[in-house]
């Protein structure tokens, strides 16, 4: 299957910008999926397939590439993500709480998704001196506290918030 | 680009600065960042507009400034007063009674001589915290690229590798491996093409070294690597950032353009014969790719998955070619050693590992953040000196250094030098500078299964020890945890570990039982208390009563997941 992207998408451009920027080198495989992530918010199947025939590499392994990395996402993004810190700074100060309440409410294990919101957990958000730290969308709640988790989720799945 | 251009644009700085009535840093880095920096730095410039003397003021975000627990901070110059727990609702006050009226607000700030900035020996964070990152004028103004220039200038690449050998720099990111036999490796290698790459992975879960120098000093690194690519004969660069990091990633790029437009990277740096650039390649989240081999892997467009060793990068790199791999705070260094000479640096330290390191201090003690302290200072000075002891006077247990690949070293051992072969006697590891601080509210037994599970997570799955062995490991560590191990578990624990750590392909395998072992080595009875007599005294595990134990090990027999 021939895949052609449609070219009214603006979204597309950027992509073949991109592309075009790196002459089709294959080495910049990680480059154009990160690229393509900010783009789309995430790697659909078919721009996975359009930028293996761009780069001229065949597409198991461009999927091989994309699915190694934990940070590209193959899957759409829900309207609401929730990170918890599960570092070891924030791990002794307690995350391991906030993550049990962050389950327990969405009713969805780590990494898991509900209608609305995504649930992960990360090794470390770069801020360990103040942790647990808990990200909700872009906003980071520092000394967090496992109210702060249940807060967050009831304003991100009330309907009308 | 000459020197003397060089030195004019820093004198040309320093005038600028000096024609400032003051000066107003903010850090805008990790911790404070996320607590709230960019709402303040708004509040003060708002003030100083209201109060008619925006234009007088400099008011500059800077990078992490070390303690980051008491963030976010703020320091207004001159006095050099630091100011902890900033709102924006302290805008008006320090601006009319301190920087206007000259009365800093004595109740607020910190003082002088507190403990954990006067006891550290900053070299590679010199200027962090003081100089804005997103400024190349700056970086100038305080010596930066004077290195680079003499060394292109004036010194032979022979000369300067024989200046970091004699300075005894070793490599920063965990193996601490002599970083002078490495350049002199790659620059004996014949081929014509060769690389320099910056490790700044950083994957170690609990520290930000890096993280803090790219987003605070980014030239340092730049400079560092140029240096590297004179010495061994790269002409292209690489830094490798953690995706993790996104205004690390937009720091560096930055930096790495402005270096371009001001020619001190691309071609005949300083009008010499040397040409030199970099470019920036983004990480995906896999801690693998941070072992050197599968860092290149990824720079190569591929998974990052690591090859046996040897052959050793510096003999066969990227694409193929020599290339010297080092970390962040490596390349850091290089700069203040040209500047002021080996014996300098050997000056600092102790004999076998000279000069400083970097740590993030964080966890359970008093003040979390960044310091950098000369090899062989002790743990002890380093918690309870630097660190202020433990939150909310509560008692040490240990404290872990190295992460996945490291351990956790008790009380006992509280006395021993930081360096990286003491640290290896006591059974952990320097590591790239993670250091987490436990009280007794820590459970050594679910710290040991913390690091396994992260090690298992992130196991790349190409070699089977360590594909397989730390799945097992895992679920025995569970069972301990859940009060339904037998001896016989234990046993096969310790046979699993020396296992997984003789045959596992990459030092990702090979380390990930040290938090085990170590943890079994000072802290038995904690496991015995778990298996013998269900009982975790931290509270933290799920152990079970004698009877329920039966169902649960029903339940795992039955290949419950870990
Ligand atoms: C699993 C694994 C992860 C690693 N992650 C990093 C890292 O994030 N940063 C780093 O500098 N070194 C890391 N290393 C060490 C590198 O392989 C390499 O030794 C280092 O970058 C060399 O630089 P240095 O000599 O300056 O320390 C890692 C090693 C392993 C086995
Ligand atoms: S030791 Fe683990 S991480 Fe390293 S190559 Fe083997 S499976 Fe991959
Ligand atoms: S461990 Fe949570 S931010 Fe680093
Ligand atoms: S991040 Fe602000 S002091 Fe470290």
């Amino acid at each position: 299957m021939e895949y052609t992207p449609p070219h009214t998408d603006s979204r597309h451009k950027q992509l073949d910008r991109a592309l075009s920027r790196h002459q089709g080198r294959p080495e910049a495989l990680i480059e154009l999926l990160h690229t393509a992530q900010d783009v789309f918010g995430y790697l659909p199947r078919d721009v996975l397939a359009y930028i293996a025939d761009a780069l001229s590499l065949p597409r198991s392994r461009v999927f091989g590439v994309a699915s190694f990395y934990p940070l590209f996402s193959l899957e759409k993004p829900r309207a609401h993500e929730m990170t918890i810190c599960m570092g070891t700074a924030c791990y002794v100060n307690g995350a391991a709480a906030l993550l049990r309440t962050a389950h327990e409410e969405c009713q969805c294990e780590e990494n898991g998704t509900t209608d609305s919101l995504r649930l992960r957990s990360a090794h470390c958000l770069g801020a360990c001196g103040r942790g647990p730290l808990l990200q909700v969308d872009h906003r980071t709640i520092v000394d967090a506290r496992t109210e702060d988790v249940s807060n967050a989720i009831a304003e991100l799945q009330d309907p009308e918030g | 680009m000459t020197i003397e251009d060089l030195y004019q644009i820093g004198a040309l700085y320093r005038e600028q600065l000096a024609s400032f009535r003051a000066e107003i840093q903010i850090c805008g880095s990790g911790t404070c960042r996320s607590a709230g920096a960019a709402e303040i730095q708004r509040a003060f410039e708002s003030v100083c507009e209201e109060e008619g003397i925006r234009p007088e003021i400099r008011i500059v975000t800077t990078g992490c400034m070390g303690l980051c627990g008491q963030g976010p901070l703020l320091r207004v110059l001159p006095g050099d007063v630091t100011y902890t727990r900033i709102t924006a609702g302290d805008a008006e006050r320090i601006i009319r009674e301190h920087v206007i009226n000259g009365k800093p607000l004595k109740e607020r700030m910190l003082p002088e001589d507190y403990p954990f900035f006067t006891r550290q020996t900053p070299v590679v964070l010199e200027h962090m915290g003081r100089i804005d990152p997103e400024s190349i004028e700056d970086y100038i103004a305080h010596g930066g690229y004077e290195a680079l220039a003499k060394a292109v200038t004036y010194q032979s690449p022979e000369h300067i590798i024989l200046e970091i050998r004699n300075a005894g720099l070793r490599g920063r990111g965990g193996g601490g491996y002599p970083t002078g036999l490495k350049w002199d490796i790659v620059r004996r290698g014949t081929s014509q093409q060769k690389y320099v790459v910056c490790n700044a992975d950083e994957g170690d879960p609990g520290a930000f070294m890096d993280r803090a120098m790219l987003e605070g000093n980014p030239h340092a690194i730049l400079e560092g690597m140029a240096v590297a690519g004179y010495a061994v004969g790269a002409t292209q660069g690489f830094v490798y950032v953690r995706g993790e990091y996104p205004l690390a990633v937009d720091r560096m790029k930055r930096a790495i353009t402005e270096a371009e437009r001001k020619q001190l990277l691309g071609n005949r740096i300083f009008d010499s014969g040397f040409s030199f650039r970099v470019d920036l390649r983004m990480g995906a989240g896999a801690f693998v790719s941070g072992e050197e081999t599968a860092l290149l892997h990824s720079i190569e467009g591929k998974r990052g998955q690591p090859n046996p060793r040897p052959p050793y990068p510096s003999q066969v790199g990227l694409w193929g070619k020599p290339t010297v791999v080092n970390n962040v705070e490596t390349f850091a260094n290089v700069a203040p050693i040209i500047h002021r000479g080996a014996r300098w640096f050997q000056g600092i330290g102790t004999k076998r590992s000279t000069g400083t390191k970097v740590f993030a201090l964080a966890g359970r003690v008093r003040d979390t953040g960044l310091i950098e302290v000369p090899m062989g200072t002790t743990l002890r000075e380093v918690i309870f000196d630097i660190g202020g002891g433990i939150t909310d006077g509560g008692s040490f247990k240990a404290v872990q250094t190295g992460g996945p690949s490291g351990g956790c070293i008790p009380e006992k051992h509280l006395d021993i030098p930081v360096d990286y072969e003491s640290l290896a006697q006591a059974g952990s590891i320097m590591g790239s500078g993670g250091m987490i601080v436990m009280d007794d509210s820590s459970c050594m037994v679910d710290v040991a299964a913390y690091f396994m599970e992260f090690c298992q997570s992130e196991s790349c799955g190409k070699c089977i020890p360590c594909r397989v062995g730390t799945v097992q490991l895992s679920r025995l560590l569970d069972r301990i945890r859940r009060g339904v191990a037998s001896e016989q578990d234990i046993e096969t624990l310790e046979e699993l570990c020396v296992m997984v750590k003789d045959t596992s392909l990459c030092g990702l395998g090979q380390a990930a039982p040290n938090p085990v072992i170590s943890a079994l080595h000072f802290f038995r009875p904690e496991f015995e208390r778990h298996y013998r007599d269900h009982v975790c005294e931290a509270g933290v595990c799920p152990v079970h009563s004698t009877e329920a134990a039966g169902d649960a090990a029903g339940i795992e027999s039955g290949g419950a997941h870990v």
